[in-house]
């Protein structure tokens, strides 16, 4: 393939993905999780999957990260079909998957610990400077379970982010933190992509995050998950956002629209379980 | 002073309540001193059926007696060398057990297939009791070392491989998953994540197998040996040294009381983050 054929490429491509669990069991049939969805995704864009509770949008992240394997359809990232995971997809989990045998700086240097692009000296001040960056410095040396919730969550970032990925996967990294650290870790992160220009995609339930934080939503449908509505924030809202994002008009209107469609999905799932 | 004392009472009052309280909290001074009663109950009703005749001292000699003689066979060149013997066997086999069943435990847990041909196999030799096994061992192995080390890896080895699997794959799956998004390859993963996840449950199931071992080496040395502590025990039998025999097991409940003690002193230094 050509380097201009390549760079016509979009950075991240779904296409037509679908995923199907079970039906090992005669009397079991198999529940479709993911329905034909498809995007295209630029580089450095931050990417908001939205839905309901268990609509399938995490089985799609895992997807394109490779930890899943679709039943059709493919992901393409720069121009390679994603086959399993890898370093160039960094995940960062709901549950704290920061390992508690080691340090906060042990843990984010643990990100580099298969890098082969840079050496031993590098990977240190890389983590060193990741550590900062997540606003750790001062808690270098403690051991992950000794630190809040909402820390060992930027260590998390933090490592994924010195293992140098092409594209950051998060899913619902904020929905077990309390509101006040979630707001501050939301201004942060898109204060960390904005200093790291790198594309994300964020799972979440939650509009007013949804919204604060993406440049494009896409709005899922109760299972099996398809796009119901792509929804273009950042022409809307502007590429910078800060805390008064919040309270500003376009702010308000955006996520009343984004929560309707949400009410609906939720109500169009009571209706077909009362069936 | 009336309100000092009357608040010792109230306080004791308080702490008795707490112990006697479904699933109360626990006062370890409180506790080490009901330890002490309840060692000194034991030994005061020991003494009494000894002194009123109850059992014959033949059979039961004074705790005294057991304790002098212990102390006496302590300075004694055969006794410790049975001790000797007994420790090498032991954990030689201890060893050689986790030796096979730690790397083999985390194959099973990594690979269903691995799992699926071994697991049938080692569930069956599980139930087989151990001391039916010794007759043919001592067949194949003669009564040397090589059948004490069979018994004993005949008894620990099968467990200890499932509490291994057990131990590995109760590490949470995103670990594992950001192992592989970090770039790592399964055998990274295997040592760089599951292998320092699951060392402090580990180190516990090897604590524990090192225990039932020193159940086998007295089951194995009793049957056919020429020394060791179960071979002490057995040949003082023959001839009624009761407080002999009683030494003999005092000796191994020590042994094993000191280890555990140890290895949970290193269990507690070395897992801090716990």
């Amino acid at each position: 393939m050509s380097a201009a054929m390549a760079s016509k490429l979009p950075f991240l491509r779904v296409r037509e993905v679908e995923k199907e669990f079970g039906g090992e069991r005669r009397d079991e049939p198999p529940i479709k999780v993911v329905d034909k969805v498809s995007m295209d995704i630029a580089e450095g864009e931050f990417i908001v999957y939205l839905g309901p509770s268990g609509c399938g949008k995490t089985t799609l992240l895992r997807i394109v990260g490779g930890l899943e394997s679709a039943s059709s359809g493919e992901v393409v990232l720069s121009g390679e079909k994603v086959r399993g995971p890898d370093r160039r997809k960094g995940m960062v989990f709901q549950a704290y998957a920061s390992f508690p045998w080691l340090s906060v700086l042990e843990n984010i240097k643990f990100g580099t610990r298969y890098r082969t692009d840079i050496g031993k000296k590098e990977k240190l001040e890389i983590s060193k400077y990741y550590l900062d960056l997540v606003g750790l410095g001062s808690y270098a040396d403690f051991y992950v379970n000794r630190i809040s919730g909402g820390m060992r969550q930027r260590v998390a970032i933090a490592r994924t982010l010195a293992s140098a990925p092409d594209i950051l996967l998060m899913d619902e990294p904020f929905g077990a933190l309390d509101a006040q650290t979630r707001e501050f870790l939301q201004e942060q992160l898109l204060e960390i992509c904005r200093v790291e220009k790198k594309a994300a995609i964020f799972v979440t339930h939650d509009v007013e995050e949804a919204v604060f934080l993406a440049d494009r939503a896409f709005m899922f449908s109760s299972r099996p998950a398809t796009i119901i509505e792509e929804i273009d924030i950042a022409s809307e809202l502007g590429p910078e956002r800060d805390s008064r994002t919040k309270e500003s008009e376009s702010f308000f209107h955006l996520r009343n629209h984004v929560r309707d469609l949400m009410r609906r999905q939720a109500r169009e799932l009571q209706d077909s379980s009362s069936q | 002073m009336v309100d000092a004392t009357g608040g010792a009472a109230a306080r004791r009052r308080q702490l008795l309540a707490s112990l006697v309280a479904f699933r109360g909290k626990s006062n370890a001074r409180a506790n080490f001193a009901l330890g002490i009663a309840a060692f000194a109950l034991f030994i005061a009703v020991w003494y009494s059926i000894v002194l009123t005749g109850t059992v014959p001292e033949r059979f039961l000699p004074l705790p005294g007696t057991v304790v002098q003689t212990m102390l006496r066979l302590l300075t004694e060149a055969h006794f410790l060398n049975d001790i000797w013997v007994s420790v090498a066997r032991v954990w030689g086999a201890f060893l050689l057990s986790a030796l096979f069943a730690v790397p083999i435990g985390i194959w099973m847990s990594n690979y269903r297939l691995v799992a699926a041909l071994l697991e049938p196999i080692v569930d069956f030799i599980r139930y087989l009791p151990v001391p039916a096994l010794v007759p043919l061992l001592i067949i194949w192995f003669g009564i040397g070392e090589a059948s004490k080390i069979a018994v004993l890896w005949m008894g620990t080895f099968f467990q200890l491989v499932l509490l291994v699997t057990d131990d590995a794959k109760r590490i949470p799956r995103e670990f594992v998953e950001s192992g592989f998004t970090l770039g790592a390859k399964p055998n990274q993963i295997t040592r760089d994540i599951l292998l320092p996840a699951m060392l402090p449950s580990l180190v516990d199931n090897l604590r524990i197998t090192l225990g039932w071992c020193w159940t086998w080496i007295i089951v194995a040395e009793i049957v056919a040996a020429k020394s060791g502590i179960g071979h002490y025990i057995w040949s003082m039998r023959r001839f009624l040294k009761t407080p002999e025999v009683m030494s003999g097991i005092l000796v191994i409940g020590i042994i094993g009381l000191l280890t555990d003690q140890a290895i949970r002193a290193w269990h507690r230094r070395h897992f801090r983050y716990l």
